[in-house]
């Protein structure tokens, strides 16, 4: 089984929806009807199916880059320049979707499946080799 | 009834702990069918493992963020834990970031493992919103100190069966559909949580169980016993005032030698969205 393969039976699994169901381009709350917790679950999830430690918050921060925080987001809303550095981040989300005024706590209501995707294959790219090559020996503690 | 489910914490170490609790003969957690079988809730005793792996991580993080919420991929019930015992507790912390943290643990009697849990997980709230923070930290001084047992850690039974509530469609031993109003008056309410109540996960698993009872057709002075659950997942909160609604499904019960065995998908409801599912697996020959 590849990775998209993979990643979509752990949604599957952790959202309680059929495997058909679970499409490349579907979003997860939208589509999928994720809530916030399911995102805990599904890290989770596939940290164990891969054997791999998503960090937290990542998205975020890359997307933040070298920007300051007040130029990143002001009073929690993304600036034209912070919704300009997601947008590169999430280059598997439709463009509609980055609406001006985004919060940020609304990020992972752009989360499609094939984000997860693609999360995973970075990981298992540029993570800890000896992590994600160690069997089924769980993440290492942070 | 006090939720304080870890009398004493003997040693923390880096990414584990451990502890113990005394139930009583009077434990409020129990089951009390038949004097010479009563028992600890099994769900109390997780409930005990997932607290004292709580105690690591509010220690770790000064008292600032308390898990809540909870994942479960399996938790073992080997056999049940009588009154009168004493459980040691113990929790293995292998994930602990700043919005979640998993964990293993285990609970024995007399070194015996009688529970275990693997890799469950929750997530953290805001200490403050949910109790005073100093009470808190005074209650872990006291607990790696000696141990604390605070009033109400006795009492009568808890009606567990009271939890299942309306039977709105049975079909006996494949599908049950029942409707709880969670009463303002609940005894839990006032330590689960001061500043925010909400349902411990103890009397959801519980009130399943009961739900399962009347699913396989057991009669009142017969227990039902949870051998195993997979797979739990706990969405939302179910706070003072809530309907809940319970289905329960089961392909039907199984023999194997003299014991009738019952595997159930457990979904719990609200406002008609579904907060909980889980995977349970019930002996359920009635003895």
């Amino acid at each position: 089984m590849n990775n998209l393969d993979r990643v979509r039976a752990v949604i599957a699994d952790a959202l309680y929806v059929d495997l058909e169901q679970v499409e490349p381009g579907a979003n997860l709350m939208a589509d999928l009807g994720a809530e916030s917790i399911d995102f805990l679950d599904i890290m989770f999830r596939l940290e164990k199916e891969f054997n791999i430690k998503l960090p937290r918050g990542e998205i975020e921060q890359k997307a933040r880059g070298q920007l300051s925080e007040a130029e990143f987001a002001v009073d929690g809303r993304l600036t034209d320049a912070g919704l300009a550095n997601l947008r590169a981040m999430l280059p598997e989300v439709k463009e509609t979707a980055f609406r001006p005024g985004l919060h940020l706590r609304e990020i992972p209501t752009l989360f499609t499946v094939q984000t997860f995707v693609r999360m995973v294959g970075e990981q298992l790219t540029t993570g800890d080799a000896a992590l994600a090559g160690a069997g089924t020996e769980r993440p290492a503690s942070l | 009834m006090r939720f304080l489910f870890v009398d004493a914490i003997t040693s923390v170490g880096d990414g584990s702990i451990v502890g113990s609790r005394h139930y009583p003969i009077t434990e409020p957690m129990r089951y009390p069918l038949r004097i010479e079988q009563s028992h600890v809730a099994p769900g109390a005793i997780f409930e005990a493992i997932g607290q004292l792996a709580s105690w690591y991580c509010l220690k770790q993080n000064n008292f600032t963020a308390r898990p809540v919420f909870l994942f479960v991929d399996r938790i073992e019930s080997r056999r049940p834990v009588p009154l009168g015992s004493t459980v040691e507790l113990r929790a293995t912390i292998h994930d602990l970031g700043q919005d979640a943290f998993r964990f293993s643990g285990e609970a024995l009697v007399n070194g015996e493992v009688v529970q275990q849990l693997d890799d469950c997980g929750g997530m953290f709230m805001p200490l403050s919103e949910l109790e005073d923070p100093e009470v808190t930290k005074a209650r872990y001084q006291a607990l790696t100190n000696g141990g604390l047992i605070l009033p109400g850690a006795e009492g009568p039974a808890y009606p567990f069966a009271d939890l299942v509530g309306d039977v709105l469609s049975l079909e006996p031993e494949r599908r049950i559909h029942t409707r709880h109003l969670f009463s303002r008056d609940e005894p839990f309410y006032a330590d689960h949580f001061p500043r925010f109540p909400v349902t411990p996960v103890v009397i959801l698993t519980e009130m399943l169980g009961q739900a399962a009872r009347h699913l396989m057709g057991l009669k009142d002075d017969q227990e039902l016993a949870l051998l195993a659950m997979s797979r739990l997942k706990i969405r939302s909160f179910v706070a003072p005032g809530d309907i809940a609604e319970v289905i329960l499904t089961s392909p039907g019960v199984r023999t194997l030698g003299n014991r009738r065995l019952g595997d159930v998908t457990a979904e719990l409801l609200k406002d008609g969205k579904r907060i909980l599912r889980g995977d349970f697996f019930y002996d359920v020959t009635g003895q």
